[in-house]
């Protein structure tokens, strides 16, 4: 595969989180792990969207790698070089976008020192030039100069998501990492702010990490997709690879699970069966074990390590102990048996 | 009108008559030299001649056992605890808010330790421990004289121990709000491009504090100005000559049956600026509160 260098990696990237009880001195009562061992890159000018399921650790492994939290282990690379701890250039190239634009901008700051801020702290452009570039954003993301001097509170949601939008452009940066951009908006908006980020990258050049549980937002503007389950990684691959011949039995169910309209009864659902697993009591070997059609006694004991497959398409991995029994890319229904 | 609505509005009126009545207080006492020098008396000027006299043209609220002007007298102790009261309450919000903001922000140790501090300043026997600071002579402290030189070094003392003891409910309040506020998606996203420390508490969190700051400052100069009085009244306070509606008090506890009015009007300016103090910051808070603002 000739792929670009990456421009930030991930490797083996593990967070877990304490539990304690409550109470004063709180107890640690276990352990949480929110993301095990990811390794994961992001190119740059690609799209690579991160899908799961809620508690899967997609938003954990973009926040690890937006560092807007440490990772307990595992390495953050940058620009083909282990990125160091405080980091000039990873502030201005790694810009995040956060689910819920409500709490993502200042409730006291106008729209204009929102933009303006990361440039100040930044120190990329001062007095009368940083008014120029937040014009700039502003217009760039669909809003209007005068609107810099509104707060928050004057704006509609999606409208606050382009200032947060204007506010990640404004250092240029190389990576945008957004966690369910649209998830908190208006579906009629929704459409309008994934276009946008699909113009602002076309015209910027910039890469996106795009965290969604949404996958009509996946096949709307992603070239790579990454499947996690459980804070793992279980199948990454180019889009189309991915969504035609997925190669995870939980990737399969994901995509059953899409509803589509028209679709009557032609396609019998395989949906996963029972709930995840708990956090607290996590499964041995592979975690999708206990609500996969096919786990036999190696997916109780082992855990599957990402691999290539053997007929597939370059960059296009999987974390399966079956990829040579179930077939790949399986046609539609023809698993209908196997489900319960 | 919903039993609500008037109940806002009624607290609101309140605060406004509250409002009105320090404006014209502190506009009264600003203006004490000036009327001082219209009706051409010295609040100073001893008349034993004229001690104890009933309300006339010349002295509207009468004179006191030295025979001194007590209207003046009253103007111009506002004057001193007003000024004590205000100073003393925006230093200690002001020291208060930075030890609440750093605890709240930075959490961990650096907490613990603040509020710890915090929780010890609060337990110390407050009497005991004014009865001893006030007994110090700043004027003798090394590298300090220079600063509290002269008659109004009690004063400054003053307001030094209502600072010192005084800044722990804003520290405990801004700390706590610091704390729900660090947060949130727009601070992680300030430190996600490297906005210092520094930047985020003054820039993020203190304009989301400001409130509860603006409260608790109100209610605390009433507390200030009721705190001066006691301790003027303990003797600890603001010293005669330099009159403070709490050493009038105090000059003036002897002769409460032979002339009550001297208890009467130090006393009454002492109830109303305080009692408009605490209407007040509860009028700001609801002003204030977006919750209430909203709907």
């Amino acid at each position: 595969m000739n792929a670009p260098a990456p421009l930030i990696e991930g490797r083996g990237l593990t967070r877990r989180y304490p539990l304690r009880s409550a109470g004063l001195f709180g107890a640690r009562i276990g352990v949480v792990p929110a993301v095990t061992d990811v390794s994961i890159s992001v190119s740059p000018g690609e799209t690579l969207a991160l899908v799961g399921e809620s508690g899967s650790g997609k938003s954990t492994l973009g926040r690890l790698l937006g560092r807007l939290e440490p990772a307990d282990s595992g390495r953050l690379w940058y620009d083909g070089a282990p990125a160091p701890k405080r980091d000039r250039r990873l502030r201005r190239d790694v810009q995040y976008v956060f689910q819920d634009p409500d709490g993502s901008l200042s409730p006291r700051l106008t729209a204009g020192a929102i933009i303006a801020e990361p440039l100040a702290v930044l120190g990329l452009s001062d007095g009368r030039a940083r008014a120029v570039r937040v014009a700039e954003l502003l217009a760039a993301v669909g809003l209007e100069p005068a609107h810099a001097g509104r707060y928050p509170h004057e704006f509609s949601g999606g409208q606050r998501q382009r200032i947060a939008i204007a506010r990640a452009l404004a250092p240029a940066p190389r990576v945008i990492i957004a966690d369910e951009p649209v998830s908190a908006l208006d579906v009629s908006v929704q459409g309008q702010v994934l276009n946008l980020m699909a113009d602002l990258k076309a015209r910027h050049g910039h890469a996106y990490l795009l965290i969604t549980h949404d996958l009509a937002v996946v096949d709307a503007i992603a070239d790579r997709v990454a499947v996690m389950y459980f804070g793992r990684l279980v199948e990454m691959g180019p889009r189309d690879a991915l969504f035609t011949r997925p190669a995870h039995p939980y990737t399969r169910a994901l995509l059953d699970a899409v509803p589509r309209i028209g679709a009557g009864k032609r396609q019998p659902r395989r949906q996963a069966r029972s709930e995840p697993p708990s956090p607290l009591a996590p499964p041995a070997g592979c975690a999708y074990h206990p609500r996969c059609p096919f786990a036999d006694a190696i997916c109780r004991r082992e855990v599957p390590a990402l691999t290539p497959m053997a007929s597939g398409t370059p960059g296009h991995v999987r974390a399966c102990h079956h990829a040579g029994r179930w077939p790949e890319g399986l046609g539609s229904g023809s698993l209908a048996g196997a489900a319960p | 009108m919903s039993g609500r609505l008037a109940a806002a509005f009624g607290g609101h009126r309140l605060a406004l008559v509250s409002a009105a009545l320090l404006v014209s207080i502190t506009l009264a006492v600003a203006a004490a030299p000036l009327l001082a020098a219209i009706l051409g008396v010295d609040p100073d000027e001893v008349n034993l001649l004229a001690r104890f006299q009933g309300p006339s043209l010349a002295h509207p609220l009468g004179t006191d056992e030295l025979g001194r002007d007590v209207a003046l007298r009253l103007l111009y102790g506002g004057r001193v605890s007003l000024a004590v009261g205000l100073a003393a309450a925006v230093l200690a919000a002001a020291f208060g808010t930075a030890v609440g903001l750093v605890a709240g922000y930075r959490g961990g140790l650096v907490d613990a330790a603040l509020m710890r501090l915090t929780d010890g300043v609060i337990a110390l026997p407050l009497l005991p421990l004014l009865i001893v600071l006030a007994a110090i002579d700043p004027a003798k402290l090394p590298g300090l004289g220079w600063l509290v030189a002269g008659e109004d070094a009690s004063l400054y003392r003053i307001v030094a121990i209502v600072v010192l003891v005084g800044w722990t409910t804003i520290a405990r309040l801004v700390r706590g709000a610091a704390l729900s506020l660090r947060g949130r998606d727009y601070v992680l996203a300030a430190e996600s491009y490297g906005a210092s420390a520094l930047r985020i508490m003054v820039v993020h969190i203190l304009p989301g504090v400001t409130t509860p700051i603006i409260v608790a400052t109100t209610l605390a100069v009433g507390n200030v100005i009721l705190f001066e009085s006691v301790l003027s009244f303990l003797g600890l306070g603001i010293q005669p000559p330099t009159p403070s509606w709490g050493n009038m008090l105090t000059n003036a506890q002897e002769l409460i049956y032979d002339a009550p009015a001297l208890v009467i009007w130090p006393g009454a300016a002492i109830f109303l600026t305080v009692i408009a103090c605490n209407f007040l910051g509860d009028g700001l808070q609801d002003a204030l509160d977006p919750r209430a603002r909203r709907d």
